[in-house]
């Protein structure tokens, strides 16, 4: 499936996926990523979704260098991240980079100010940045509070600040929204839009079809570890409904209206 | 990237977690002081008064320089000196037989050591260790006690840190950023050698304020301290970075730890079994430390001459920590696969 040329031929992206792959072994082997490629562009909303099991965070993991391809190549800033030998342009690459992971927990008994603080100073950058971060995601009044003391949304807009305090070009988010208040999630999209109009890229896998729809430039629909769509949310509503919701043609694509979650 | 601040960062808040911890706080400081109470009021006290009369607690120096060697030696003949030495040490509280062992150390010790300039520290490290031993349980044990509460805190203040930060997803979150390995693991060992610093001055000094253990304060404890702190929170962070689960990791640890314990003279003196059982002992972090320990706070010799006699206690220290780190930090992954 929908593979882009045209994108790969493009100066501006600054991603760039080719026949990945990735294959579980273990007691069950699984394939949980078939050979896809795509690309995004510098400044875009890049959106993975598809069901649970379909293999969006294995590709987000894939690129943020969490987890080994089985095949294929992956490149940022055209740099292979995962075939490069010089581990310094690897730092290099990383650093531009703001990863926020969906299970990641800090310690509990740390403060706000001081998870950000060391986030900072990993990426090399001045903690004394701490607030004006904290001020992006709209968490001052909470830097003095434990790490424990956050609510849900509160925590998410942590794991975010963790990930754009040192003004990454690239920022991952992986479903940043799941399990929030509609309140919540709504400051959350804000949060992203402005990283929009930044002029960060942003890559990020949702399950909420809403989100998807509001938020992205480009939409990948990922089904049993293939692309099925791959496009702009109008576009791919129009080609597969003709008219209605991202949420109708997700259903459409995949194939299936219910699935065992 | 500046590893200096996230160095700093990194261990700072391993200080703080500990610090804001009533758990962990427990463990370091009132469980061993528990356990040193235990020792105090169940035999302490008793174990204390009887042995004002054991002869280990006489002057042994005093008979190596007034007996002489050439008549023990032929009673002693074909017998191993460190067999003959420990056996007679240990169980006798018979003066004639603790001048004899002495004796007869005294003279197979130089022949051997005369020409390495070593004689009078090896006599005197024999002698005088044993002879401490027997002195005061409480300080022989004490200094265990010590070496227990730095074992726990390296082995399971660091390796918990890092199985839980896997199992809670912020490994991986460190594998996407540009934080090295290594320096992971120095902030870890920092923090844990802080931590470990604080617990033993403190434990120290309860020793000698609440049970009035005759210890000879030195400045010199703190190259064994820092070591042994350093080889164990290694050794934390080996088991920490190899064990998938926290169950794996409470498993092995829990082996690792009773092992180093009970296999090293942390508690008793496990070289008077001798043979094979006292030769591995003997190069145990755990046994390297709580001898270094026991030499420099017991004996009454210089400050050089104590260094020179735990010198080797320091090396077999440093090579555990060096091979430790070095093998951990060659194992260790953020996550499954990377």
């Amino acid at each position: 499936m929908p593979e882009s040329p045209e994108h790969r031929k493009d100066p501006d992206c600054v991603i760039e996926v080719s026949n990945l792959r990735k294959v579980y072994t273990g007691k069950r082997r699984v394939e949980a990523v078939k050979g896809i490629s795509f690309s995004v562009k510098r400044g875009e909303i890049f959106t993975i979704v598809g069901p649970n099991g379909a293999g969006k965070t294995t590709t987000l993991e894939c690129i943020e260098g969490l987890r080994k391809p089985t095949s294929g190549s992956i490149k940022i800033f055209g740099l292979e991240i995962w075939r490069s030998t010089h581990r310094e342009e690897v730092r290099e690459v990383k650093r531009k980079l703001g990863v926020q992971l969906q299970d990641a927990r800090f310690p509990l008994r740390l403060k706000v100010s001081e998870v950000v603080k060391t986030f900072l100073t990993i990426y090399g950058e001045d903690e004394k940045k701490c607030m004006e971060v904290l001020e992006k995601v709209e968490l001052t009044q909470k830097a003095g509070f434990l790490v424990k003391n956050l609510s849900g949304g509160q925590y998410q807009r942590l794991r975010l600040a963790v990930a754009i305090g040192h003004d990454p070009e690239i920022v991952f988010l992986d479903e940043p929204t799941t399990g929030l208040d509609p309140h919540a999630r709504r400051a959350i999209w804000e949060i992203v839009k402005n990283l929009k109009k930044e002029g960060k890229t942003v890559v990020l896998t949702t399950h909420y079809m809403e989100e998807a729809q509001n938020l992205s430039d480009t939409v990948a629909i990922m089904n049993r570890g293939k692309i099925v769509a791959l496009d702009s949310p109008s576009r791919i509503i129009s080609s597969s409904v003709g008219e209605g919701t991202l949420e109708d043609a997700y259903l459409a694509l995949t194939g299936e209206k219910f699935r065992e979650a | 990237m500046n590893y200096l601040k996230a160095f700093k960062n990194l261990t700072l808040n391993e200080l703080r977690i500990f610090l804001r911890s009533p758990g962990a706080l427990f463990f370091a400081l009132f469980l061993p002081l528990s356990i040193a109470f235990f020792m105090f009021f169940s035999s302490g006290n008793r174990g204390r008064a009887g042995l004002q009369n054991y002869s280990g607690g006489l002057n042994l120096m005093h008979y190596v320089e007034k007996s002489a060697p050439q008549e023990l030696e032929k009673s002693f003949k074909g017998v191993s000196v460190e067999r003959k030495g420990n056996e007679i040490i240990v169980r006798g509280n018979d003066p004639a037989k603790v001048k004899m062992v002495a004796s007869f150390l005294k003279a197979k010790l130089y022949d051997r050591l005369l020409k390495e300039g070593k004689a009078e520290v090896a006599v005197k490290e024999v002698l005088t260790e044993r002879a401490g031993e027997r002195k005061d349980p409480l300080a022989f044990i004490f200094a265990g006690i010590v070496v227990m509460a730095l074992l726990s805190g390296g082995l399971f203040r660091v390796g918990q840190t890092v199985v839980f930060a896997k199992d809670g997803g912020l490994l991986r979150l460190y594998a996407a950023t540009p934080l090295p390995k290594w320096l992971y693991g120095i902030s870890l060992s920092t923090s844990s050698m802080i931590i470990a610093l604080l617990q033993a001055v403190i434990l120290l000094g309860l020793g000698v304020v609440i049970f009035s253990i005759d210890y000879k304060l030195n400045l010199l404890v703190l190259l064994p301290l820092i070591l042994a702190s350093l080889s164990f929170s290694s050794l934390g962070f080996l088991a920490g970075g190899i064990a998938r689960t926290r169950e794996t990791f409470f498993a092995v640890i829990n082996l690792l730890n009773m092992f180093l314990l009970f296999f090293s003279s942390v508690f008793y003196d496990i070289y008077s079994v001798g043979g094979i059982v006292a030769k591995v002992a003997r190069i145990m972090p755990t046994s390297a430390a709580a001898d270094a320990l026991r030499k420099i706070l017991m004996t009454g010799s210089s400050s050089s001459e104590k260094f020179l006699a735990i010198l080797p206690q320091l090396g077999i220290l440093f090579a555990w920590s060096f091979l430790a780190y070095l093998l951990a930090t060659f194992t260790f992954k953020w996550s499954d696969e990377v």
